[in-house]
């Protein structure tokens, strides 16, 4: 019991602690003035971060239903909630470790720039927001960790503020991104106004008609058509959700803030932050109203438009991607294509869709935070981003090319790497639910992007030298480790997929499918607190 | 299909495994035949003529990006002219035109959907 009790603290301290963490590293900051300590701090802060995340995902997993924790000790629906399942833990979980490895790049990446203790600070609030999106059962809770996330997100765009373009990317991200929290506002609003709670499972309960004496005791019963309500709520939050999970033709603040970004931020928000949108639309669209009879219709509308909005996504990212000269601007349209391929799973609402969905997110983050990585240590090198300018600098850092080379791979989908063996279950998702033609956009984009990347490590490794190299280095230990673990985690993921797939992929489709468990875990608790 | 069958991976990781165990005994037959017989580059050889004047190798490369348009460069123009001239002009206001339009899309769509 104390074990239990314990574990559900945990949940709440895994967002909650890096949130006191980021602002008491300022007010460290005017005492210590040694970077030493702020960078030991910021790592030592994500470490702890990462064993709770980890401890958070092993006791979901090993209970097998998703864990609660009440805010004040007040249940669902009166206080708001952490509801963690399987998706939830296992987001929280990639979020927690890619940024660990992020922190101890930045050391080394940031040794010469201003300010890192502001850098640190808001690096510990993105993941303080992003843990919350992912741990919350409450939809404006989701809200207000969407906008830590964005607030941190903003402000690490604009960490090299002495530079215009640095300046401009972060106020268009900025001002895009406040658009679509507002829009996301609007749709609480209408789900507020159709369901008379904010809370995840009543939600479901009250879609489901699920009769339930407690919750109607709390929240009442619905109080306007609960169709057209998740129509417009739906439509609304989506929207907001493809803003921030980038996808096509959401996505234009993308490309302009990753070039203008420190390196290691291009990855936390490519390979994350963007992951937050997606598990977003997961959630929304299957966990909430997915399950729900009455919104069938809806909701297969809702797929097809995703389906859609995948291809377009697809297609016109590859096809940018080619022309690119700036390789984090390429690497950028790059994570666009993804987040097609990945709402292509969402929209097919299969559960085989659904595990190539979830999968993809789950290779994509690894590989893609290795790419930028990698080629945050070739922009490092050559102070340079253009990709004819880098000409032959990889000949003088193999193993940092090497993993550049791995990242590329995987994200084309080469065998037996961890993005081949999620697009192949694309691939059979798309088969078994009659859309083989489908097939031919993952083998197209591919191709594309196999161009992209040719490109790369063609000027790296294969062209001339443009400059003088001689004295050039492998990276440094603190930016070589976080690679050389990425790029073992990208094989492992793949090498592993028919075990990763039995008891990891599936499960989690099932705990995100399996609405009726998540309102009973939220009843329980509300039964528990009015017997008390 | 079965949800929790899952040999198409397994025999895609053998398949693999014989790729490269097939490609690792090329290459070390490649590297066996390239160490017996050597061939000796002199450094006048790699040098670049160009009508006289003096030409350093790593001026003489072609930039990576004619390596994409000399393939499509006219059979896409169109459609490069639309997504890039039109779509990605890097201009606030063109931005929230597109995303606009598909805010208005996918509200009319569920709008239409829940009747």
């Amino acid at each position: 019991m104390y074990m239990v009790n314990m574990v559900e603290n945990f949940l709440a301290l895994t967002p909650s602690l890096p949130i006191i963490l980021a602002f008491a590293l300022p007010l460290i900051s005017l005492v210590v003035k040694s970077r030493r300590v702020w960078e030991s701090y910021t790592i030592t802060a994500s470490f702890i971060i990462l064993l709770l995340a980890l401890t958070n995902f092993m006791r979901v997993y090993e209970v097998g239903k998703p864990l609660i924790y009440k805010f004040g000790g007040w249940p669902p629906p009166i206080g708001i909630v952490y509801e963690v399942d399987l998706l939830g833990a296992l987001m929280g979980l990639l979020v927690a470790s890619i940024m660990f490895l992020i922190a101890i790049y930045s050391v080394k990446y940031l040794e010469h720039a201003h300010g890192v203790e502001w850098y640190y600070t808001l690096l510990l609030g993105v993941e303080a927001g992003m843990l919350g999106c992912v741990y919350t059962g409450d939809a404006f809770n989701l809200f207000v960790m969407l906008e830590v996330t964005s607030v941190a997100a903003y402000g690490l765009v604009a960490f090299y503020r002495s530079n215009k373009e640095a300046i401009e990317a972060a106020l268009k991200y900025a001002i895009v991104g406040s658009i679509a929290t507002t829009v996301y506002f609007i749709s609480l609003a209408f789900l507020y106004g159709t369901y008379g709670t904010l809370n995840m499972a009543d939600i479901i309960a009250k879609s489901k008609l699920m009769v339930s004496p407690e919750l109607a005791l709390i929240s009442g019963i619905p109080v306007a058509n609960i169709i057209i309500g998740a129509a417009i709520i739906l439509a609304l939050a989506i929207w907001a959700f493809t803003v921030k999970a980038a996808a096509f033709p959401n996505h234009f603040w993308l490309p302009d803030a990753h070039p203008a970004a420190p390196t290691p931020i291009s990855a936390v928000l490519s390979g994350l932050v963007v992951k937050v949108g997606v598990y977003a639309v997961i959630r929304f669209s299957f966990t909430i109203f997915g399950g729900a009879e009455l919104l069938s219709n809806v909701i297969s509308v809702l797929y097809i438009v995703l389906l859609i909005l995948g291809i377009f996504s697809a297609f016109v990212a590859s096809m940018l991607m080619v022309v690119q000269t700036d390789i984090k601007r390429l690497i950028a349209y790059s994570t666009v294509m993804h987040i097609g391929l990945i709402f292509m799973g969402i929209g097919l609402g299969t559960p085989l869709g659904l595990a190539a969905a979830i999968y993809h997110t789950i290779n994509h983050a690894v590989a893609k935070a290795l790419l930028f990585l990698a080629a945050g240590v070739f922009i490092y090198t050559a102070k340079t981003r253009n990709i004819d300018e880098l000409a032959g600098i990889g000949r003088y850092m193999p193993l940092s090319t090497f993993t550049f080379i791995i990242a590329a791979l995987a994200l084309v989908g080469i065998p037996p790497l961890n993005g081949f063996m999620s697009k192949l279950t694309l691939y059979y998702a798309l088969i078994d639910a009659g859309l083989a033609p489908l097939v031919v956009v993952i083998i197209v984009t591919s191709a594309l992007a196999l161009l992209a990347y040719v490109k790369i490590v063609y000027s790296v490794w294969l062209k001339a030298p443009l400059r003088d190299y001689s004295d050039v280095k492998e990276a440094h230990p603190l930016m070589l480790v976080p690679l050389l673990i990425l790029a073992l985690t990208c094989i492992v993921l793949g090498v592993t997929a028919p075990l990763l797939m039995d008891k990891l992929i599936m499960p989690t489709v099932k705990a995100t499918l399996n609405s009726d468990l998540y309102v009973k875990v939220a009843l329980e608790a509300l039964r528990k607190f009015l017997s008390s | 299909m079965q949800l929790n069958t899952y040999d198409i991976y397994t025999m895609i990781l053998y398949a693999t495994l014989s790729m490269v165990i097939i490609a690792s005994s090329f290459y070390s037959l490649y590297l066996l035949v390239k160490s017996i017989r050597r061939v000796h580059v002199t450094p006048e050889k790699i040098k670049i003529y160009a009508c006289g004047e003096d030409l350093p190798v790593n001026k003489a490369s072609v930039s990576g990006l004619n390596f994409y348009w000399g393939v499509v460069k006219r059979s896409l123009r169109n459609l490069y002219a639309t997504i890039r001239d039109k779509m990605h002009t890097g201009i606030l206001s063109d931005w929230l035109f597109f995303m606009s339009l598909w805010l208005v899309i996918i509200v009319i769509t569920l709008s239409l959907s829940a009747r």
